[in-house]
């Protein structure tokens, strides 16, 4: 076997193959439609936003100190980068023990994997209500015992629900590291080493690239969101940067003010692009073989449990407390909820018609593994990094700059500008996994016009492709953060609503909303997860 | 001596392995063929501790190590070597560190002296520092050879390891693996189709078919 097609097998990154000639397409029409579509997704409100920011800048060269953190901005970005290194550091070790404990667990308790990784779709501040639920509940019952608890406010609670956010995204993440180590690695080591040897010489290195591609996704996800924060009373940048923008409306603040921490997370997303786009392709739930000869024992499984007993804690709490809160909610409020319901599927649907464009044209691009599609895969993290508050501002600027679309659309193709990189990396990396010489028999073997693409591209490429729309609905009808800058008036999507009832009570409204808002993910999940699976079984 | 006795392995449905029955003595060279498909990595992997067997025993030393359904003596306590088809070596470590693995319970002197040792056996000693992508294939399949050697297993699993080497390569490392065998007096269980290899090896042939093991003259 030639040395290049072994690195390819035993390496853990995502290795884009130079032969991607897989777009139904000649290659300089598919590169100049995927140049337009991410001009007009993507680059418009970025160039709104440092638009905006040079002007700024050109009539006051003082402002430009905004982007110097200091004082104030300095202790909320120290506080921001230690609330989200801290969640991204916990929920590393509770997803990796957690994922270790699953993979060791017998096959009749394989379900548990799904379980444990679902509440991967639930938005941070529903879990925010669960725990604010639980944590007051824990007060009363302490109360009566004689034992006075703090409020569940501050620091620490918001770092306890963000762990509970996103430690099942890193299980999830562990468990994808897993199905990606060659199982004949694991097995050589067991010939020569303890399972425990295993796990410290071989499994952790070589699921490590993956493992931290996760870590730094949770960081940069925590550093651009503000819901937690906010409804804990936390001051962070991410709130400070919406506060700045309701409070003067002078959105080259909120861009100059932005700027460090944007360069964090670009800093933070570069080097693990690769890992996540594998990561992201990959099916969570997928048996990895390895996990046939491997056995956790005595320390291993101890600590594998912990992890896995709190994740079961969250989807527990979780559960149980929104179902209580409901008993006490009224129909009507359900009733009336289901306007703003029909607003979040039609603004998601807009965003995924968006992402199917850009996914279609830049997926390939990136996948080509060249020098341009390098630099496309560096556009798509822009994005990523950018928090959901500037991703707002740049979204309600883009229709001074470009209008038109942008003008009418504006909450879709903001959820395409912060969720459609995901698709494009998603399709990107599952056409890089093609194999170039069963596409090339494709062409050959090409009797009529589209068989190509009707029998090959389509059935091989579909289904990650409609996962990765889902993922993308799934993240917009959840999205914030960034749908409160650019709302229109009467178009109140659920989230927004729940988020906004937070604010002013209304408990057992809250959660009948969230269960509402809850089913409708769940309904998308369970295709996105098949597809998701059976695409990467083709592969 | 590692034996088994009734050996069955099913796999969706399909029966892979159908009570085999197979005893290598310390120092015996046993040439095990069969067609792609007849079992015979799955009767290697069961022999390791690998692989749980449904039905029948293995045994090491005569000690019971593993029943159905369940490992007894874990693999790297069965004093075994393994050559995979595939090199298997670890990306992450350099040469040296994949020899180097398998010699934790020696004093850390005497493991890097056994590491050069081997390397130099197995005609590999100037790619100590290099990292597994590195290598051709017949290098890896020297590194992997040099790693399953190193500890002086009492028994030696190599599952064909020239087939995916071109013919002048395996030539030259058939030689090798028989010089290499040849030193240290180990039993050597080799899985092949290629009758030339099987010729080099020598020893007794067992052909395995539809599961079931068939004596070769």
């Amino acid at each position: 076997m030639p040395s290049s097609m072994r690195c390819r097998r035993h390496s853990l990154t995502w290795q884009p193959s130079s032969e991607a000639e897989l777009p139904p397409v000649s290659g300089r029409t598919w590169r100049i439609c995927g140049v337009l579509a991410l001009a007009a997704v993507l680059g418009v409100p970025m160039a709104a936003l440092a638009r905006d920011a040079w002007a700024a800048v050109r009539m006051n060269p003082e402002t430009l100190r905004l982007a110097i953190p200091a004082g104030r901005s300095l202790m909320l970005l120290l506080r921001s980068c230690a609330l989200s290194a801290a969640t991204a550091l916990l929920c590393l070790a509770i997803g990796t023990a957690g994922a270790l404990f699953l993979l060791a667990a017998p096959a009749r308790l394989r379900w548990l994997r799904m379980v444990i990784i679902l509440p991967v779709i639930i938005p941070p501040y529903l879990h925010a209500v669960a725990w604010m639920r639980i944590g007051e509940g824990l007060r009363v019952l302490l109360r009566g015992g004689g034992l006075a608890l703090p409020p569940f406010q501050g620091f620490w609670a918001a770092l306890w629900v963000q762990v509970m956010v996103y430690a099942p995204l890193m299980a999830g993440v562990a468990l994808a590291a897993w199905s990606m180590v060659d199982p004949l690695l694991v097995d050589a080591g067991l010939v020569h080493g303890s399972p425990q040897r295993v796990l410290r010489r071989i499994l952790l290195p070589l699921m490590w690239p993956v493992l931290t591609a996760g870590t730094l996704l949770v960081f940069v996800l925590c550093m651009g969101d503000l819901s937690v924060p906010s409804l804990f009373s936390v001051n962070t940048y991410a709130l400070e940067l919406y506060a700045r923008f309701s409070a003067s409306g002078r959105t080259a603040d909120v861009t100059l003010l932005a700027v460090p921490v944007v360069l964090l997370c670009l800093a933070a997303l570069a080097p693990a692009m690769r890992s996540i786009a594998t990561v992201l392709s990959t099916p969570s739930a997928r048996d990895g073989a390895a996990s046939s000869a491997w056995r956790a024992t005595g320390v291993v499984r101890a600590g594998a449990l912990c992890g896995t007993a709190v994740l079961a804690v969250d989807v527990a709490g979780l559960c149980g407390s929104l179902l209580a809160g409901a008993q006490g909610a009224t129909w009507a409020a359900v009733h009336d909820a289901l306007p703003q319901a029909l607003v979040s599927l039609r603004t998601a649907g807009g965003a995924c018609l968006v992402s199917l464009v850009l996914a279609l044209t830049a997926g390939p691009l990136v996948a080509a593994g060249n020098r341009s599609g390098r630099w496309m895969a560096a556009f798509l993290l822009v994005p990523l990094a950018l928090p959901g508050p500037l991703a707002g501002t740049g979204a309600s600027l883009a229709g001074t700059l470009a209008g038109g679309l942008w003008k009418a659309a504006a909450p879709a193709l903001l959820l395409a500008f912060r969720f459609g990189p995901f698709a494009c990396l998603m399709t990107g990396a599952r056409l890089a996994r093609l194999d170039s010489a069963a596409a090339e028999a494709g062409r050959l073997f090409e009797r009529r016009r589209g068989d190509y693409v009707r029998c090959i591209w389509l059935p091989t490429l579909g289904p990650v492709l409609v996962a990765a729309l889902l993922l993308v609905a799934i993240l917009g009808i959840g999205e914030v953060s960034g749908t409160l800058l650019v709302m229109q008036p009467g178009q109140q999507p659920l989230a927004l609503a729940i988020y906004n009832y937070l604010h002013y009570g209304g408990s057992g409204t809250v959660s009948a909303l969230c269960l509402l808002l809850l089913a409708g993910l769940l309904a998308l999940m369970a295709p996105a997860l098949f597809l998701w699976n059976k695409g990467w079984r083709r592969a | 001596m590692i034996a088994c006795a009734g050996i069955g392995v099913s796999a969706g449905g399909r029966s892979i392995l159908s009570d085999v029955t197979l005893a290598l003595a310390d120092g015996q060279r046993v040439v095990l063929m069969g067609p792609s498909g007849a079992g015979k990595t799955t009767l290697l992997r069961v022999l390791a501790g690998l692989m749980v067997p449904e039905r029948g025993t293995v045994t090491v030393g005569g000690r019971l190590a593993s029943v159905p359904g369940k490992v007894l003596v874990p693999p790297s306590q069965r004093g075994i070597g393994f050559v995979f088809q595939s090199a298997a070596l670890w990306p992450h470590m350099t040469v040296a560190q994949n020899v180097l693995y398998g010699l934790a319970d020696l004093p850390k002197r005497e493991a890097q002296d056994r590491v050069r040792q081997v390397l130099a056996a197995c005609r590999v000693q100037g790619l100590a520092e290099r990292l597994p992508q590195q290598l051709s294939g017949g290098e890896q399949q020297r590194v992997a050879l040099a790693r399953a050697i190193a500890p002086r297993p009492r028994h030696l699993f190599m599952d064909e390891p020239l087939t995916s080497l071109d013919s002048d390569l395996k030539g030259e490392l058939l030689d090798l693996i028989t010089r290499v065998i040849a030193v240290d007096a180990t039993a050597v269980l080799y899985v092949t189709h290629e009758e030339d290899e099987a010729r080099a090896v020598g020893g007794t042939r067992l052909h395995l078919s539809g599961g079931r093991l068939v004596p070769q003259a």
